[in-house]
């Protein structure tokens, strides 16, 4: 009788998981943020580094010199990639001159991440590249980072990969590569710097 | 003839224990299954709702953890298992099909939970830091979690659906318990 029981919740657990999947299928189908299931998201990608994801933990633990270690273990990633880097110190030392060079074009600052933080904050001037979603930025970062003398790309930090597999993208439609530069710190110390930073801001229309 | 009606007592008395899949639960029993079909029930929801929103995200953890090397299964699992989620949790917390959804997020849950503490055990190799004090996003929609507080939870709903599933609690407000009979 147990046995017979237990034919019968296995029997259903099928039936639920057979119309959950193909409920599944119509969510991520009909929802906007849907993922399509045919695409590779992370062409050209070496494997998700667990010694990287060891030191961010270590990061947030607050062990100590665990922030140096990071950016060590993140320039070898890039050079396995065959990208390059800028830090944030080289970066900001010449911040009013790259601000004429941006005026003109000659620099192009792409931020990497999603859109909803790229309107929490982001560094001013900046063209969002989401590469999960390039092809809705196609338009306006191609052309300008074709022209750029030099294209910085940042995302969060902190170890993050999507400047990182934003750079392959550009690269992969024809930006040449050194031309780009990856800000291995990251939004998240330009921001704890108190750097400016432009927000996108929502407006309420009265009636 | 007395003696086959006999036997057709017999056999429709053995059917009908059947079909019952145990005992009926008492009171204090349905209330810990309508507790344990709305509690976890509600975390699937959230849990499933919330990685649905963001499938991306949920995307890049699922590379971190490296279970799965292929890109094309990473995306299919990103795409399709939150929205699976949030099914099994309303069916939970709606009553339908109890024991049989009960049995399938044991079957999420439990792998689920065995990879956050590989994971983990993985990370204080490498780190060096006592595990209890590993904190990641595990994929959970909650953002970083500390991965003992994230086990122990798990174990509590592995705890509830086995006892949805295999004791037969929950009837309680549940709109339709079971969804197949036996004959």
């Amino acid at each position: 009788m147990l046995k017979l029981g237990l034919k019968l919740v296995v029997k259903e657990a099928l039936v639920v998981g057979g119309v959950g999947l193909l409920f599944a299928y119509l969510g991520n189908m009909l929802s906007p943020m849907g993922l399509k299931l045919g695409r590779n998201y992370f062409p050209e990608a070496v494997a998700s580094d667990p010694y990287v994801q060891a030191l961010v933990a270590a990061r947030a633990a607050g062990v100590s010199n665990a922030t140096e270690q990071l950016i060590y273990a993140v320039t070898n990633r890039l050079v396995q990639k065959g990208l390059r880097w800028i830090r944030i110190d080289e970066f900001t030392r010449n911040y009013t001159e790259n601000l004429a060079r941006q005026a003109i074009g000659q620099l192009v600052i792409v931020d990497a991440r999603n859109q909803s933080r790229f309107a929490a904050g982001h560094i001013p001037g900046a063209h969002l590249f989401d590469h999960y979603r390039f092809e809705q930025y196609l338009d306006p970062v191609l052309p300008a980072c074709m022209n750029a003398e030099c294209i910085v790309i940042y995302c969060d930090g902190g170890g993050c990969e999507d400047s990182e597999f934003a750079a392959q993208i550009l690269r992969e439609l024809g930006v040449p590569a050194e031309k780009m530069r990856i800000l291995i710190e990251g939004f998240e110390q330009w921001q704890a710097r108190g750097l400016p930073i432009e927000q996108i801001i929502q407006t309420r229309q009265h009636k | 003839m007395a003696s086959s009606r006999t036997t057709d007592r017999a056999n429709h008395s053995n059917k009908a224990a059947q079909m019952r899949p145990g005992p009926m639960p008492n009171k204090l029993a349905d209330v810990i299954g309508f507790i344990c079909r709305l509690g976890i029930g509600s975390v699937f929801v959230y849990s499933g709702w919330a990685k649905a929103s963001d499938p991306i995200q949920f995307l890049k953890l699922l590379r971190q953890y490296d279970l799965v090397s292929h890109p094309l299964l990473q995306t299919a699992i990103a795409g399709l298992l939150p929205w699976l989620e949030l099914f099994c949790g309303a069916l939970l917390i709606l009553g339908l099909a109890v024991r049989g959804t009960a049995l399938l997020t044991t079957t999420l849950l439990v792998p689920f939970t065995i990879v956050v503490a590989a994971h983990a055990i993985h990370l204080q190799r490498l780190s060096g830091l006592p595990i209890c004090a590993i904190r990641f996003d595990c994929g959970c929609g909650t953002g970083e979690v500390n991965v003992c507080a994230k086990i122990l939870e798990n174990a509590g709903m592995i705890l509830g659906c086995a006892l949805l599933a295999l004791g037969g609690l929950g009837r309680l407000l549940a709109l339709k318990y079971t969804l197949i009979q036996s004959k």
